[in-house]
């Protein structure tokens, strides 16, 4: 576990039960959008067993809560942090906005977070990821 | 405020909201970025700045209560030295805990999903070890990188971590 201690992420235990219907139809659009990234080049393989990412979703967008005055971005105030590019075309597949997606890449992460901490850091002469 | 002025001025009559933010904020082009960085500099940043210099009200309202949940791909590349996102999101993420407060977590099921390659790679590593030591050896040879020869990013990561010691084998847990 000293990786996790080293960043202090906690382990999350809680349920993530995902109705039979609803689980299976999720998985369904998950394998689709591997396929389809896959066709264009941007991953290896079709993903074999969603299930994970499947609980995943159904978890996040059950326990999230948008702000009263979300703005176009980072309006929720839970997001899965990742690097699979197919889950873009996921969102795509259950036509969810760009503005709603349960997941934000780590570039988009820096980019919505650290203006002000660059801003900050920028007045010190320290950079946060230099 | 995008769904209430999407109602109020009826966008989705003159344009396609998805494309327009993917055009402008998810996919803009070189110079269009250039524009939009000088054009927030000076209308948003400076004033912000004028208005809070310390940040603190911002950090705390716009960030404050943010829980980031960490996927498996991620953990990989945090346990992966040479993985091309590592250091991008080691530094990342301890800015992210240590400066925006913004809490991270992971599911017990992502870490299983982690070990699942992971118990894999252990369970072939005698069947590979020939062919890592091979690598290694090379790789020492013409100062190469491992993942230039190895396909499974797993065993790169081993290989360039341990080019002295193929033969005590486990890639680490995390």
């Amino acid at each position: 576990m000293g990786t996790l201690k080293t960043f202090s992420i906690r382990v999350d235990k809680t349920s993530v039960y995902v109705p039979k219907d609803e689980f299976e139809a999720i998985k369904d659009a998950l394998v689709r959008a591997s396929k389809l990234q896959m066709d264009r080049g941007k991953r290896s393989y079709v993903k074999i067993d969603p299930a994970h990412d499947a609980q995943m979703y159904y978890w996040i967008t059950s326990a999230r809560r948008k702000r009263d005055d979300g703005g176009i971005s980072l309006g929720y105030d839970r997001y899965l942090l990742t690097l699979d590019g197919s889950l873009t075309q996921f969102a795509n597949l259950l036509r969810i906005p760009l503005t709603e997606t349960f997941f934000i890449y780590p570039n988009q992460w820096y980019e919505l977070a650290f203006p002000f901490l660059r801003i900050r850091r920028a007045r010190t002469r320290v950079s946060p990821l230099a | 405020m995008v769904a209430e002025c999407t109602k109020r001025y009826t966008i989705d009559k003159f344009l396609d909201v998805d494309e327009f933010i993917r055009r402008t904020l998810v996919r803009p082009t070189e110079v269009l970025s250039e524009y939009l960085h000088r054009l927030i500099q000076v209308n948003v940043i400076m004033p912000i700045l004028s208005w809070d210099p310390d940040l603190a009200y911002l950090q705390n309202n716009i960030l404050s209560g943010k829980i980031l949940h960490i996927d498996s791909n991620v953990l990989f590349s945090l346990m992966q030295t040479t993985h091309p996102q590592h250091q991008f999101l080691s530094n990342l993420l301890r800015a992210t805990r240590n400066d925006l407060g913004v809490q991270l977590l992971v599911h017990e099921k992502t870490i299983s999903e982690y070990h699942q390659p992971i118990e894999w790679a252990n369970e072939q590593f005698d069947h590979y070890r020939s062919r890592l030591r091979d690598v290694a050896e090379t790789c020492k040879r013409h100062n190469e990188r491992p993942a230039d020869y190895l396909e499974e990013s797993v065993f790169a990561d081993y290989v360039s971590n341990n080019l002295d010691h193929i033969d005590q084998g486990t890639c680490r847990n995390i």
